[in-house]
């Protein structure tokens, strides 16, 4: 069965198509927000969000773009969402911690270890990822599409609504920061 | 020869996600969604017919229809009018902003 078909049967609140759609799409889904967020439970709870809402909005899809694009939409904006609703927590995580209700928590280790890296590479991600950390949203989520999940330049200009060619400019800016970033860092340690 | 290094060591870090795995959540991630999806609804459920009670709506709308009546009547009441009038008058009469130009003050 297709892509639409089965849209179409999930807007009419079958299970089972339901269940197809987020099988299909539970990988992408969550392997964005690990690449956003780099901790595993955050992507997980978010993953389900993401879901929840695609749940309650899929009447509204009307097939205009790819039913992966407007996922990858509701990923992004949830990603946000949770990224701005941690930084309000770390920004009165002190008051919390006064009034000893510390149950979860805020600041997020700092190596974040992605589970899909090569062996050999692992040292080498960790130390990127804490870079990529740095970027700005934008930045951040075009780094991501394309390296992690392998989005061509056009793919990604569609789940941003941008051009290709500020795609390409906003990957440029990413890589250039990153590059002095990761220049800092390797100085810092040989000095 | 130390920058070719660094160099090196930049790029290395950046080519280091070119063959990652896709990763995928833990397994039974459906049942959870499912457990997530249905305790939401239940929250909305409670929520709707908590306020569709007859005893809660109906006190909802006699609540509503006697805060309407209350402004009605206050609006209308001849004590508010003369209020009202008082206080369009005071600041003028205070401020001197019957004045509206500079030649009325040179009358």
């Amino acid at each position: 069965m297709n892509d639409a078909a089965l849209i179409e049967l999930a807007k009419q609140k079958d299970r089972s198509a339901f269940k197809t759609l987020v099988e299909t799409s539970q990988d992408m889904v969550y392997n964005t927000l690990l690449g956003i967020l780099q901790n595993a439970e955050d992507a997980e709870d978010v993953a389900q969000e993401v879901f929840v809402q695609v749940y309650e909005s899929l009447k509204t899809f009307k097939g205009e773009s790819k039913f992966s694009t407007w996922v990858y939409r509701i990923t992004l904006s949830k990603a946000t969402d949770h990224i701005r609703k941690k930084n309000r927590k770390k920004r009165f995580a002190f008051l919390q911690s006064l009034y000893g209700k510390n149950e979860e928590q805020v600041i997020d280790p700092p190596n974040f270890h992605h589970p899909g890296v090569e062996m050999e590479n692992k040292e080498n991600a960790t130390i990127l990822f804490g870079a990529i950390d740095k970027l700005l949203p934008n930045q951040k989520a075009a780094f991501i599409l394309n390296k992690l999940e392998g989005l061509s330049y056009k793919e990604i200009g569609e789940v941003l609504d941008i051009s290709d060619a500020a795609v390409d400019s906003l990957l440029q800016r990413a890589r250039e920061k990153l590059k002095k970033i990761l220049r800092e860092h390797y100085s810092r340690l040989t000095n | 020869m130390k920058d070719k290094q660094l160099n090196d060591k930049i790029e290395r870090a950046l080519a280091s996600l070119d063959k990652t795995e896709r990763c995928s959540p833990r397994p039974f991630f459906f049942t959870r969604l499912e457990a997530r999806l249905q305790y939401q609804q239940d929250k909305w459920a409670k929520l709707t017919s908590f306020f569709t009670r007859p005893a809660i709506a109906f006190s909802c709308i006699c609540m509503v229809i006697v805060l309407n009546l209350f402004v009605v009547f206050h609006e209308l009441s001849p004590q508010n009018a003369i209020s009202q009038e008082n206080a369009e008058y005071t600041p003028a009469d205070e401020y001197s902003l019957v004045a509206t130009s500079l030649y009325d003050f040179d009358k």
